[in-house]
């Protein structure tokens, strides 16, 4: 689903954030992606889906090759992957329906299909009924489960999840993790990034350590329930 | 609804919804885009009108050259032979004093006895003389000079002075309603790019999820476009009104006060569909190009 290889991403300040990167990950997997903050998650993310463009090396997403993809197909590539961030990035001037019905609109689906498509995935995130509330009357576990709505509308095969738990308490953060563990049981692809131990702890999944720049340790899930 | 439709319906609510957030600055930007069109179409109108009146003059182009009466046959002679090989003078009519006489007692038969009166006749022979109407005001002007040279000639009467003037007047009009309206022009856009930055400004958020969520350039930037065109339109409208307005107020006023200039002018601008039509385009247009202006610097791709 995801391959790096030989990637280098350089801002020309100091050292280059990533470093000759080589890793792939298998369609169908959860893996997170961990390190301290400035190790570069961020950056390896936006290369995944176009933000930023490598110095060198190649990116393969679905087979596709994103490091030399136009300008114009960015969208398309974007299509086919949901995002979520630290901040749920809701829009406060919309509903929560409003929200997911905006992702929906991006791809060319109104109307009632639209309405139908957004019941199911409150639904399918904990959220039923809730087409009403406005993101401020919401609680941060209650907006992130609305941002992974949205990011599902589209079906994307691939979920990026930057620090997607970073505000969240831990039993809630708990919570938004089963869910996605959830989602990836569903045959979605997710990588989520995060400079928090405890996250991955729990999870007993593959994780990739990146420090200044390198991936430093893969280590397979077998092992990481070894050390759980 | 099918996609095409219901891309359609959407880019429209966009649209509109991005005018209501900020009605009093879409007002505004539609406005001065209508208080430029008014300029312009007043300049336009008042141009075109003063143009035709020199045109129309244009082809009545003439001159009337007296003669003196001791004027000899051969310095007539020399004269209307010099007239004739001059490329500006497309034709002549000679007449002689008993001939001025002879017109005059029929144009004022109540006078005629009063030039009986006289022993001698005192009106003077003359070469009236109709120009080319490619002829331009100071080719006229040289010519008057040259024949006014010659032995036998006692005045040349060109009653078009003012032409020359009026030529240079819609000359210097045209020059002055294109600076004119260039500059409005300018300032209209600045001022609708100003709106369309500020609308981009205040729905970046939306714009950087847009983005995430692969929404392409095309529709990110259409409702934008909208916008512009809706307010431009607006201007352009509001243009037109006023316009046929001021024709309905000023026009009779203008009429009854022999302002014949003015109400061709106004007429030229009344109240015609066609007109609103070019007038709300022209609205469109404008606002949509500065649209583009202000999406170019603010939402680069
Ligand atoms: N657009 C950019 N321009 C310059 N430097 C950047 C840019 N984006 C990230 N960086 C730098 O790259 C490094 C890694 O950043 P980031 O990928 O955000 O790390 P992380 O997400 O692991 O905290 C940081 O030192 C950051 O300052
Ligand atoms: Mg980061």
């Amino acid at each position: 689903m995801i391959r790096f290889d030989h990637v280098t991403k350089d801002f020309g300040h100091g050292e280059p954030v990533l470093r000759d990167l080589s890793f792939h990950i298998e369609p169908g997997e959860l893996s997170f992606l961990i390190g301290r903050s400035g190790a570069g998650k961020t950056t390896l993310l936006r290369l995944i889906y176009g933000a930023e463009r490598p110095d060198s090396g190649t990116i393969r997403v679905a087979g596709r090759d994103v490091s030399r993809l136009r300008k114009g197909s960015v969208p398309y590539l974007r299509r086919n992957i949901g995002i979520i961030f630290q901040d749920s990035k809701l829009l406060e001037s919309r509903t929560v329906e409003g929200n997911i019905l905006f992702a929906l609109q991006v791809a060319g689906i109104g109307g009632r299909i639209a309405r139908r498509r957004v019941g199911e995935l409150l639904e399918r995130v904990g959220m039923a009924g809730r087409e009403e509330s406005w993101p401020a009357e919401l609680s941060g576990g209650e907006q992130q489960r609305v941002a992974i709505a949205r990011a599902l509308a589209n079906e994307p095969a691939l979920i990026l999840a930057d620090e997607a738990t970073g505000n969240l308490d831990p039993d809630v953060s708990e919570e938004i993790l089963n869910l996605f563990d959830a989602i990836n049981q569903a045959g979605t692809t997710i990588l989520f990034a995060t400079h928090d131990m405890d996250v991955v702890r729990e999870m007993r999944k593959r994780v990739l350590t990146l420090v200044a720049g390198e991936v430093v340790s893969d280590r397979p899930p077998e092992l990481e329930a070894a050390y759980g | 609804m099918s996609r095409p439709l219901y891309r359609l319906a959407y880019l429209f609510a966009e649209g509109v919804r991005a005018v209501r957030t900020h009605l009093a600055l879409a007002v505004m930007t539609g406005l001065t885009i209508a208080v430029t069109l008014l300029l312009l179409g007043l300049f336009g109108a008042v141009y075109h009108d003063l143009a035709g009146v020199a045109e129309r003059i244009h082809d009545e182009l003439g001159m009337v050259v007296f003669l003196t009466d001791d004027c000899a046959p051969a310095q007539r002679a020399a004269l209307t032979a010099w007239l004739h090989h001059r490329p500006e003078v497309a034709r002549m009519e000679e007449t002689s004093k008993e001939e001025a006489a002879a017109a005059f007692a029929s144009r004022h038969p109540e006078s005629a006895q009063l030039l009986a009166l006289l022993e001698e006749n005192p009106l003077p022979a003359s070469l009236e003389i109709h120009l080319d109407p490619a002829v331009t005001a100071s080719a006229m002007t040289a010519l008057v000079h040259e024949v006014e040279g010659f032995a036998g000639v006692d005045s040349v009467r060109y009653g078009k002075q003012w032409l020359a003037t009026l030529l240079s007047l819609t000359r210097w009009l045209r020059g002055a309603g294109a600076a004119v309206g260039a500059l409005l022009a300018v300032a209209a856009l600045f001022i609708v790019s100003n709106q369309v930055a500020m609308s981009i400004y205040a729905r970046r958020e939306e714009i950087d999820i847009m983005r995430l969520i692969g929404a392409t350039n095309r529709f990110i930037r259409a409702p934008f476009y909208l916008e512009g065109a809706i307010t431009g339109l607006f201007g352009g409208v509001v243009a037109a009104l006023l316009l046929s307005a001021a024709h309905a107020l000023i026009g009779p006023l203008l009429a009854a006060g022999g302002g014949g200039l003015l109400v061709g002018s106004l007429d030229l601008i009344s109240w015609r569909a066609g007109q609103v039509a070019v007038f709300a385009g022209a609205g469109a247009l404008l606002g949509m190009v500065g649209c583009w202006a202000s999406l170019g610097r603010f939402l680069k791709g």
